[in-house]
């Protein structure tokens, strides 16, 4: 072998994990494009905003992305909190996992939209068109949490949970020293999907009017989402393709400092 | 000597399944003895362990066990996300010791199995041999009145299991612990054992008396050689 396909793959120091260069440049390449991608969006938007109401400046539309980030976070921490108690419950016992898991099964098939009328009626009812959003992003970002920590804590080695056994590691101790971590890098993965897919339902879930009989454009939220649907339907396309690009480098920045890094955390709690 | 462990016509069968992992088991440990268990794979060895530390509960017959059993993994079953120190430390943590006082103690159960340097890396970071050091001073650190080791080495070289062998022998003979040992190699039975227990189908086939023998043991001894020739005859025939 040469000395130059031995230096192909070079490591770097990460505390308590080594990883390759290509990573690095993969993520350097995935921040960069967007980034590129932004300026673009700022340099087509910007013209407009400043002479008419009717367009959006790149300020109302990282309000926008804010808002809707809040969305998503709140739906997230409410799918973590729950996702954790749910799994455990499928994987108490093969009873509790043979009636659970195809129920959850069947409730994950549900396309999310189904809930729609329902949720909408009750938040409605009560004046409270974010909690109809929010539910929405929640339902969709829970099965991929439960299901990958079902995942997860099937695949805990029974050496690890008989050591944790016989050193008297129970309860509290356990959850927090052993089960958590465990876990940790399928709660990993299973938030990425479940982020990817937030992402995703937010555009119908700030677009409320849809769903409401004789509803109009005044009960939707303001969002990322609902400016892409509005943008599109009143041909915009300079605010439209704005919005999705602006969508695009907020997930290419949560991408690169939070999960691209949290991916490469986890692996130290990976079972060899 | 005091009786430790005392297991008297001992049967397990697990759910849904029709044979039993053991039956009609009778054995007795003395305090300090070192006692091996051999035979083939799937003789109920691993049951039996599981029985002494506690871990599985017998089907029938009566089992007399001290609480604190401790145990060396096969696997080593050691915490990937804590470093060296915070595995040892942790049983200790969880069982209310002070914090100043769990640092002396993992300090010196690491000095005893040669790892003082290496209690910052994270098990990932060790050879195979280093880790189950590392399971070995977490077993000692609670201080059991029984240690079980199940196939301690059964992956590693002939290099690093001989000088485990020594380590073992080592704190055997400095802690006077009652240490109940699985072991697929005869050789290694005869090397560490003061009794030798040969199983097969769940039941205790015959048992080998070696207390007298002298240590340390060579391979080349012709006590040895003779030793492991008979208990290899046994295993042999089982089945036949």
């Amino acid at each position: 072998m040469s000395e130059n396909n031995l230096r192909t793959i070079h490591h770097h120091r990460h505390p308590g994990y080594l990883y390759p260069v290509h990573i690095r440049q993969r993520v350097y390449g995935l921040f960069a494009v967007p980034l590129v991608a932004v300026v673009v969006a700022y340099l087509v938007i910007h013209p407009y905003s400043t002479t008419a109401s009717s367009h959006l400046s790149i300020l109302q539309l990282i309000g926008a992305l804010a808002v809707s980030m809040v969305r998503l976070v709140v739906a997230y921490a409410f799918a973590l909190v729950l996702s954790l108690p749910l799994a455990l419950l499928i994987n108490r016992s093969a009873w509790t996992e043979r009636v659970l898991l195809p129920a959850f099964d069947v409730l994950q098939s549900v396309p999310v939209l189904a809930f729609f009328p329902v949720i909408i009626i009750f938040f409605v009812h009560h004046q409270f068109l974010e909690g109809a959003a929010v539910f929405i992003i929640f339902i969709t970002m829970l099965w991929n949490l439960v299901f990958s920590l079902v995942g997860g804590l099937r695949l805990i080695p029974g050496d690890i949970k008989a050591a944790a056994q016989l050193f008297g590691i129970r309860r509290v101790q356990y959850l927090r020293h052993v089960l958590i971590p465990s876990v940790f890098p399928y709660l990993v993965t299973g938030s990425l999907l479940s982020w990817a897919q937030g992402w995703n339902m937010l555009i119908v879930a700030e677009v409320l009017h849809t769903y409401l009989p004789g509803g109009n454009s005044k009960s939707d939220l303001f969002g990322i989402g609902s400016v892409m649907v509005h943008a599109s339907a009143s041909g915009r396309g300079n605010i439209f393709i704005g919005a999705i690009l602006t969508m695009i480098v907020a997930i290419a920045i949560m991408n690169f400092f939070i999960w691209q890094r949290l991916l490469n955390y986890a692996e130290r709690y990976r079972f060899e | 000597m005091s009786k430790i462990i005392e297991l008297k016509d001992v049967q397990k069968t697990y759910p849904g399944v029709s044979h039993p992992a053991l039956q009609g088991i009778n054995l007795l440990a003395v305090a300090g003895e070192f006692i091996v268990l051999v035979g083939p794979s799937g003789c109920g060895k691993s049951t039996l362990i599981k029985i002494v530390t506690g871990l599985e509960q017998a089907t029938a017959g009566t089992v007399q066990r001290p609480d604190n059993v401790s145990m060396v993994f096969q696997s080593g079953a050691l915490f990937p996300w804590f470093t060296v120190a915070e595995n040892v430390g942790l049983v200790l943590q969880v069982r209310g010791m002070a914090p100043s006082q769990v640092k002396r103690k993992v300090r010196s159960h690491l000095e005893m199995v040669g790892l003082s340097g290496l209690a910052g890396k994270y098990p990932r970071e060790l050879s195979g041999g280093q880790r189950q050091r590392v399971g070995i001073a977490r077993a000692l650190a609670v201080d059991p009145e029984v240690l079980v080791l199940d196939e301690p080495f059964a992956a590693l070289d002939i290099k690093t299991t001989e000088m485990l062998h020594q380590d073992v022998l080592h704190i055997w003979q400095e802690t006077k612990k009652t240490i109940i040992m699985v072991s697929h190699s005869i050789e290694e039975a005869v090397t560490l054992g003061d009794r030798v227990v040969l199983m097969n189908a769940g039941r205790i086939v015959r048992t080998y008396h070696l207390a007298d023998m002298p240590r340390p043991r060579r391979e080349q001894a012709e006590s040895f050689i003779h030793q492991v020739q008979a208990i290899r005859r046994d295993f042999l025939a089982i089945g036949e």
